[in-house]
């Protein structure tokens, strides 16, 4: 679905990304892992269009895709950014509408079927996003991407910040999410529960992909265990 | 009786210091910084529009729609010009701060080359020049003036809270990169912001200039609109509107003060502003909302 090759992304002088290859299959969960800094939020908002790309390739479904954001959005790839990014100011509902601001036809069906899944985003339609709770702006922020039924959704650190409890609602949300058929790739720091909803993974060391696999396979590797699940290596 | 008088010139006057400090408001709003090239924008439309009725003879009501129509233009062009390179390389906001006031003299030049320091006077629109509501006179141009002004705020309103493209605007205000990711054209969002703050120019140009006469300096009159901005607080529309109003109230009650009167009147005004930008800058409006990290 998406095919990534030899992505290559500095910052001035900080190397973020080095000759990347990476590929999302269609209808699947790709994990990608890995430390603070290792780069997971450049690779995502160079596939969104946020940053640029200094060489390297990005193919949607075989051709090239645009690196401008609007275009992308609209080819169908959606970008749930790290830290939510809910538009403070704005009610729920308006939240909403500008997720499906390419796609504003059936709008108003598409929205009663996000508040079905979240019935507390209804309740709280006409509040600002500002206000909600920490796990209410997560739901908005992944409703919000989802209101445009996107093909491909790229989500970053959705469990961030988020208790126990609400982290399980999330990765549950996440399956559902694949199960309509989205396809899904997942920057998490929680690596365990990444990797086990993982069709494939990737494991991202000082912007170089140093590990790549299935979900199983990378969650059996002795050095991530080591590095990531807090497990000796053996 | 005389209060009530003052009180309805103030109005008028506040009413186009609100056309003024709203333009302020929307850039601000979306780009952060406070767009001095409007001085020159303003002063650009009040010629256009002392042009159009001069060349064509036309009412006030045509003059303002072709003038505001001119304005919108040239404000996307300014936005061309001195700022979409500016927003592609990332620039500090000090670059668009220098890059407004360049252009506010650059418009402000070259109206003085084309049409000199000579003053020049819009000519008398209406037939009756002054409106009688019960003991109270009104000029039929302040009249208009408040009408035009306080419609054309309404409507205003109405795109940025009703609209889905502005509510985009608003979106985009709030958090640029996060407006992208939601498949917003940001550079097109912004040239509309700009049409609309051109469109306000316009009608400010044609009233400031019906008020005060044409001279290629007219446009240093958006310092009033400056100030209602900041103390309706920065880049909050509807706070500049008040403020708008709250000045023009001010400036007209402040004239008929003993010891104060038409000469100290700017001087209290710029104290206010000051006290505003120290104690107060946030300015007036209320809640601010608080984004939860
Ligand atoms: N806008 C930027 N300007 C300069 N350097 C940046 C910028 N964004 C990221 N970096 C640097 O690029 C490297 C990769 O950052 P990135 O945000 O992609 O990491 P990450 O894997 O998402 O980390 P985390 O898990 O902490 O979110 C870091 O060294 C970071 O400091
Ligand atoms: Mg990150």
């Amino acid at each position: 679905m998406l095919e990534i090759r030899g992505l290559d992304v500095w910052y001035r002088h900080i190397h973020a990304l080095d000759s990347v290859d990476l590929s999302v299959r269609a209808g699947e969960i790709t994990a990608l892992i890995g430390a603070n800094g290792a780069g997971k939020t450049s690779l995502l908002n160079t596939i969104s269009g946020l940053v640029a790309p200094r060489a390297g390739s990005i193919e949607l479904e075989g051709s090239a895709l645009s690196r401008a954001p609007h275009r992308i959005v609209r080819k169908g790839v959606v970008h749930v950014p790290e830290g939510r990014h809910v538009f403070a100011g704005l009610t729920v509902q308006e939240n909403l509408l500008m997720g499906a601001y390419t796609r504003r036809k059936g709008f108003a069906g598409r929205l009663q079927e996000m508040y079905r899944l979240f019935p507390r985003l209804e309740e709280r339609k006409k509040q600002q996003a500002g206000t909600l709770s920490g796990g209410e702006q997560q739901m908005l922020a992944i409703c919000r991407g989802l209101i445009s039924e996107p093909r491909v959704l790229l989500m970053d650190e959705p469990s961030l910040g988020l208790a126990p409890l609400l982290v399980r609602e999330v990765f549950e949300l996440i399956q559902r999410i694949r199960a309509m058929g989205i396809t899904v790739l997942l920057v998490e720091q929680n690596a365990m529960q990444a990797l086990a909803v993982a069709d494939h993974a990737y494991v991202l060391e000082n912007g170089s992909v140093v590990l790549s696999g299935t979900g199983g396979e990378v969650l059996a590797d002795p050095n991530v265990r080591h590095a990531y699940l807090g497990a000796a290596a053996d | 009786m005389y209060f009530l008088q003052q009180i309805l010139n103030g109005l008028s006057l506040g009413a186009v210091y609100s056309l003024i400090a709203v333009g302020f408001a929307l850039v601000f709003n979306i780009l952060k910084f406070s767009n001095f090239s409007q001085g020159g924008l303003i002063t650009v439309c009040a010629y256009i529009g002392f042009m159009i009725t001069r060349t064509f003879g036309l009412g006030l009501g045509a003059t303002l729609a072709l003038t505001a129509l001119a304005g919108g233009v040239i404000a996307l062009l300014v936005e061309r010009v001195a700022f979409r390179r500016l927003r592609r390389k990332n620039s500090p906001l000090i670059y668009y701060f220098v890059s407004s006031i360049t252009m506010g003299i650059l418009l402000e030049n070259l109206i003085t080359i084309y049409f000199s320091s000579n003053f020049y006077a819009f000519p008398r629109f209406f037939a009756r020049s002054t409106v009688r509501f019960g003991p109270f006179f009104m000029a039929t141009t302040d009249l208009a003036m408040l009408g035009i002004s306080l419609s054309s705020l309404l409507i205003l309103m109405i795109v940025l809270y009703r609209t889905t493209f502005g509510t985009a605007i608003r979106a985009l205000s709030m958090d640029m990169n996060a407006a992208r990711l939601m498949g917003i054209n940001v550079n097109f969002a912004i040239a509309g912001t700009f049409f609309l703050v051109g469109v306000f120019a316009g009608l400010g140009g044609v009233f400031l200039g019906i008020n005060y006469t044409l001279y290629p300096q007219l446009g240093k009159l958006i310092v009033k609109g400056f100030v209602a901005s900041v103390v309706g607080g920065l880049g909050n529309i509807l706070g500049a509107v008040v403020g708008a109003i709250l000045l023009g109230l001010l400036e007209v009650i402040l004239v008929g003060v003993p010891g104060i009167g038409s000469g100290l009147s700017p001087v209290v005004v710029f104290v206010i502003l000051l006290v505003f930008l120290i104690v107060r800058p946030q300015g007036i409006a209320g809640i601010i909302v608080k984004e939860k990290v």
